[in-house]
């Protein structure tokens, strides 16, 4: 037992040691990532179309109509037969009315918002069964050029699609585009029709483009876990265990915490769906982050020794 | 030799014509901009002019030091755009036109849309499709045909959405250049911009013109008559 407390004692050192090395990497990377200046008025033929298949309340569409940015919509694919309740009063509520969806296989209706408060509001009203189509009749019904794919309860974030806008500006439009926000939750912006030459963006951004509700038993669970481990050495008996079994129940509520409240802006527990998961995509993440920026910094570093080598040139001359 | 952790004044730089060929000049300016003026980098965009410096050398030079001197110098933002070599993508262009804006400083679309100058070219196409300015037409038809892909695919969208003509010959030869899904983007701006399949159908294949009805369609209700 004494030989285990050692051992957990010096592992949850090494762990504190890597802990507070990452946090200082973490706070270093916040800074070097430059915040993207947001041109908010719209880059006119660069338009976003949010994709939300199957939600079960209303709350990714209003996250949706928060949104700033003058060129993009909400399309939200559901079975209004089966969830009337919620998406009928939609339809009433935002003054929806029906069009033609003639063309379109599996559609049982589709509905456009003619009122500009609401900017662009579109309900696909698909069956169930033909839930495999329903990206491909969302992307038929798309006013604009980008397709922001949203899965399930995720809401975006406050002027993410504005931040999208920016980043498709910053490459040549003659180029097809698929964006994935390293950190973000279930949210990827692709062309809406590009077939080869797509090559993908890399986005660094300290902010997430999306986030998903989860209830509040998952952190209850993430909770219990370290107060489990503090009593299991409570009982033990062994000081040393006590301490080190402490450190690393700190450790990782801490970690947990900061995962938390680095993917969602708005509540702790408003995170994906299960709070480990989440964790190891935050710690995935910033090791990807830390990388890239280890290269940059190598790549910006090389052009100061020429330049060294320049000024004194440029003194041996004016001797 | 400028070494002083200031601001170079006029005599100094003068100084530094006299002393100094063109050359050595033109390479110690992204050194003196790295190292020894900071962030007065819009103090160094006034060094390059005077020096008659390429400004091709400012290729590397952050968005920022643009932007801060298009914020310090607004009157004389156009000019200092128009001698950048780099092509700018269409976030900085739009950037540097809000930047402008901000400032006070009106800027005439005409000049810009008539300039041989990429850049100035595509601020010109941009605050035609903020505004909508119609009155652009006639200037966007040729610059429709354009070499520049990027200043003629921008020019063909903003004609759509400021409604212009669509059976022009620079339109169509246009079309032709245009990838598969840049075309399926034109036929979903000219739906969005209320065209008719009549406007358009010279340039476009069966299959696209089923696809233009198809997308025009679906922002149709259907009219039941009793």
């Amino acid at each position: 037992m004494q030989l285990i407390s050692t051992l957990l004692f010096i592992l949850s050192l090494i762990l504190l040691a890597g802990a507070v090395l990452f946090i200082r990497l973490w706070h270093r990377s916040r800074k070097n990532t430059s915040p993207i200046k947001l041109v908010r008025e719209g880059f006119g033929h660069i338009g976003i179309s949010a994709i939300v298949e199957y939600p079960e309340t209303t709350a990714p569409l209003l996250s949706l109509l928060d949104e700033e940015y003058p060129h993009s919509e909400a399309i939200i694919v559901t079975d209004l037969q089966r969830n009337n309740d919620t998406f009928g009063e939609l339809v009433r509520n935002f003054r929806l009315t029906k069009v033609n969806h003639s063309d379109l296989k599996w559609v049982r209706a589709l509905y456009r918002s003619r009122r500009k408060m609401f900017r662009r509001v579109v309900v696909i009203d698909l069956p169930t069964e033909e839930r495999s189509h329903a990206t491909a009749a969302a992307k038929k019904v798309a006013s604009f050029d980008y397709i922001l794919r949203l899965q399930g309860e995720c809401c975006v974030a406050h002027n993410a699609l504005t931040y999208c806008a920016n980043i498709i500006a910053l490459h040549p439009t003659t180029k097809a585009l698929k964006v994935e926000s390293i950190i973000g939750a279930n949210a990827r912006l692709e062309r809406a029709d590009a077939t080869a030459g797509r090559h993908s963006v890399r986005v660094l951004s300290n902010r997430a483009l999306a986030w998903r509700k989860s209830t509040p038993k998952f952190l209850i669970l993430a909770i219990s876990l370290p107060a489990v481990i503090i009593y299991l050495a409570h009982i033990s008996g062994h000081r040393l265990f006590a301490v080190s079994a402490g450190i690393i129940a700190a450790i990782l509520i801490a970690f947990i915490y900061i995962s938390c409240r680095v993917v969602s802006e708005k509540a702790v527990y408003s995170t994906t769906d299960t709070i480990i998961k989440n964790f190891y995509r935050f710690l995935v993440e910033h090791i990807k982050i830390f990388h890239y920026l280890y290269k940059e910094r190598n790549r910006q570093d090389t052009p100061r020794v020429e330049r060294v080598e320049l000024l004194n040139k440029i003194q041996d001359n004016r001797e | 030799m400028i070494t002083a952790d200031e601001e170079p004044t006029d005599r100094d730089i003068r100084t530094l014509r006299w002393l100094f060929p063109p050359g050595i000049i033109a390479d110690s300016v992204a050194f003196i901009a790295e190292y020894i003026y900071g962030n007065a980098r819009h103090r160094l965009a006034l060094i390059v002019e005077v020096c008659e410096v390429n400004y091709s050398l400012l290729q590397n030079t952050q968005l920022q030091e643009i932007s801060a001197f298009v914020e310090a110098y607004p009157d004389r933002a156009i000019q200092y755009i128009a001698r950048i070599e780099s092509p700018l993508s269409w976030y900085e262009v739009a950037l540097l036109s809000q930047l402008m804006r901000q400032t006070g400083v009106s800027i005439a679309y005409t000049p810009l849309l008539k300039s041989q100058n990429r850049n100035l070219q595509l601020i010109g196409i941009y605050i035609c499709v903020l505004f909508t300015i119609t009155d652009a037409e006639p200037y966007l038809q040729q610059l429709v045909e354009s070499e520049d892909e990027e200043v003629a695919y921008t020019a063909l969208l903003t004609l759509c959405a400021i409604g212009g003509e669509l059976t022009s010959l620079g339109v169509s030869s246009a079309l032709s250049h245009l990838a598969t899904y840049h075309r399926t983007t034109f036929i979903r701006h000219a739906v969005q911009a209320c065209y008719s399949l009549q406007s358009c159908a010279t340039h476009l294949s069966d299959e696209e013109q089923r696809l233009f009805l198809q997308q025009s369609n679906s922002y149709k209700c259907q009219i039941v008559c009793n």
